[in-house]
């Protein structure tokens, strides 16, 4: 691939395979137990912990991991046990998370130089330490999925049910939740905050239409993240414009021509 | 005789709205109990306090003498299927097994794979085991669910209106399976469909917010127009039930 050759392509070249990794298998839960909003507004929360990276003068990333499984937690509580609609809930946290981290941005002294990255991604900011925290993540999310898949999908399907045949449902419903906040940490470098859903939400529902067995959708799914977000990354190299919004167009003309085909 | 399942003095109220008042009852084992009633009667709910889902608000329910929650190795349960995505991507064998369920950690064994086969061959759905759900009729895909909740082989069974949207064919065929199985378990049915019910059970339990009656079919039959407002053979003509608390 064009520009292999420098440090910051090869950090891209890894990072979009860590990434589409978590995206294709926490993803395939997004779209099977229909939490997209839900992923949404965490996603769009976990900048108040962008925010408080800036405030306290250390690596947003880092700060972004415990903000955004606290959003997580709290978009599963307050829309479980808050006599308000889920949607109303999920809006009032998303919004609450961007204006902190609004707020702590403005109490940071100087310029936040590369904010426009996280909001937007730029995978050809990828570091090293990125790369290990990415790694780590998504050790995490696979170890979690080979333990816990039996629960996972459990609680996707029949929640109900899956109460009385004695699954811990709330436990899992938070650990899934938390796994999408990881995910969602992992993919800020690469796409941003504002874009973080697309590849939650793309690859896994494309891989939907070619196979109807969930362990398939994660592998399908991370593949067809790994080629198009390479492919975004090539596309956007050349063309000299954002990466992280070429990947999510690419994928986008892949669903919608995959769809299109399967239904003709 | 032994009971399967003891009610007592049991309330359930949600924002001082009183929904079940001062039930009553018992189910033994190896009895098939329907409980009927007008829709927002409180049927649902007392399903899923028997299966503990809910808490009540106050009084006693027991299962095979333990608190439900303790007892749900011994329960299995059929609950409506409103809110059903058939889109989902699993097939008839993997919904069934989702019934074997243990815990944590501790996956799904030989023995359990053996048991779906048997229940998905004694409800004659062998054939379907690798079809996806949203391939399978309305009467096919109650029959997974009930398999569903069979391969627990618990001793009492609780249906949520097992019946609805499925065609009378398949209804037929479903009352002759649960004919069979209560010769091994206590069968608790929550149903609109009087008719049918009439025919198959050993009790039936009417209930509308209070249990109005729990006798054999023919004595219960008669306190029905009382619970309802209505005259049986309305009811029994599949007048929608939403109307009749206004009769």
């Amino acid at each position: 691939m064009i520009g292999l050759e420098y440090q910051f392509m090869q950090n891209a070249f890894i990072a979009a395979i860590l990434v589409s990794i978590a995206c294709g298998v926490v993803g395939t839960y997004i779209v099977i137990k229909r939490i997209v909003s839900l992923s949404g507004g965490i996603s769009h929360a976990a900048f108040g912990g962008i925010g408080l990276g800036y405030f306290l003068g250390i690596n947003p990333v880092i700060t972004a991991i415990p903000f955004s499984i606290i959003s997580a937690f709290l978009m599963g509580v307050i829309t479980r046990n808050v006599k308000i609609s889920e949607d109303t809930a999920i809006g009032i946290l998303w919004s609450v998370g961007m204006s902190l981290g609004v707020i702590f941005i403005s109490l940071t002294p100087g310029y936040a130089s590369d904010l426009f990255s996280y909001l937007f991604g730029n995978i050809l900011t990828v570091t090293r330490t990125d790369l290990w925290m990415m790694l780590v993540l998504d050790l995490i999310i696979i170890s979690s999925v080979l333990l816990f898949n039996r629960e996972f999908t459990a609680i996707s399907f029949d929640e109900e049910f899956s109460q009385v045949i004695g699954v811990p449902v709330n436990l899992f419903y938070l650990l899934l939740l938390t796994l999408v906040a990881l995910s969602v940490v992992i993919l800020i470098k690469v796409v941003g905050i504002i874009l973080v859903i697309a590849l939650l939400t793309i690859p896994a529902v494309t891989a939907r239409q070619f196979t109807f067995k969930i362990p398939r959708m994660m592998i399908l799914s991370s593949m067809i993240g790994i080629i198009f977000t390479l492919t975004g990354l090539w596309v956007s190299y050349i063309l000299d414009v954002s990466s992280g919004a070429t990947i999510v167009m690419i994928l986008a003309i892949f669903f919608i021509a995959t769809y299109i085909v399967k239904r003709t | 005789m032994d009971k399967a399942v003891e009610i007592k003095k049991l309330y359930y109220k949600i924002d001082n709205k009183t929904i079940l008042e001062d039930i009553n009852f018992e189910i033994y084992k190896n009895e098939f109990l329907a409980i009927i009633g007008p829709n927002g009667g409180g049927k649902t709910t007392l399903l899923k306090m028997i299966v503990g889902l809910l808490k009540p608000t106050s009084g006693k329910i027991q299962v095979f003498g333990l608190k439900p929650e303790e007892a749900r190795e011994k329960i299995g349960y059929l609950p409506q299927r409103r809110h059903f995505d058939a889109d989902f991507p699993i097939n008839v064998f993997e919904t069934v097994l989702m019934g074997c369920y243990h815990a944590p950690l501790q996956g799904y064994t030989q023995e359990d794979k053996e048991k779906v086969e048997k229940w998905l061959e004694r409800l004659e759905i062998s054939n379907l085991k690798d079809e996806r759900l949203d391939n399978l009729s309305g009467g096919q895909l109650q029959r997974v669910f009930l398999a569903r909740a069979l391969v627990r082989e618990g001793e009492l069974l609780l249906l949520d209106e097992p019946t609805s949207s499925v065609d009378p064919l398949f209804q037929e065929k479903f009352y002759e399976i649960l004919d069979e199985l209560k010769r091994e378990m206590a069968i608790v049915m929550v149903s609109h469909d009087i008719g049918m019910v009439a025919t198959h059970v050993d009790r039936i339990a009417c209930l509308n917010q209070r249990l109005f009656t729990h006798g054999p079919p023919g004595e219960a039959l008669e306190s029905i127009e009382d619970v309802y407002k209505c005259p049986v053979e309305l009811i029994a003509h599949g007048i929608p039930h939403r109307v009749l608390r206004k009769h």
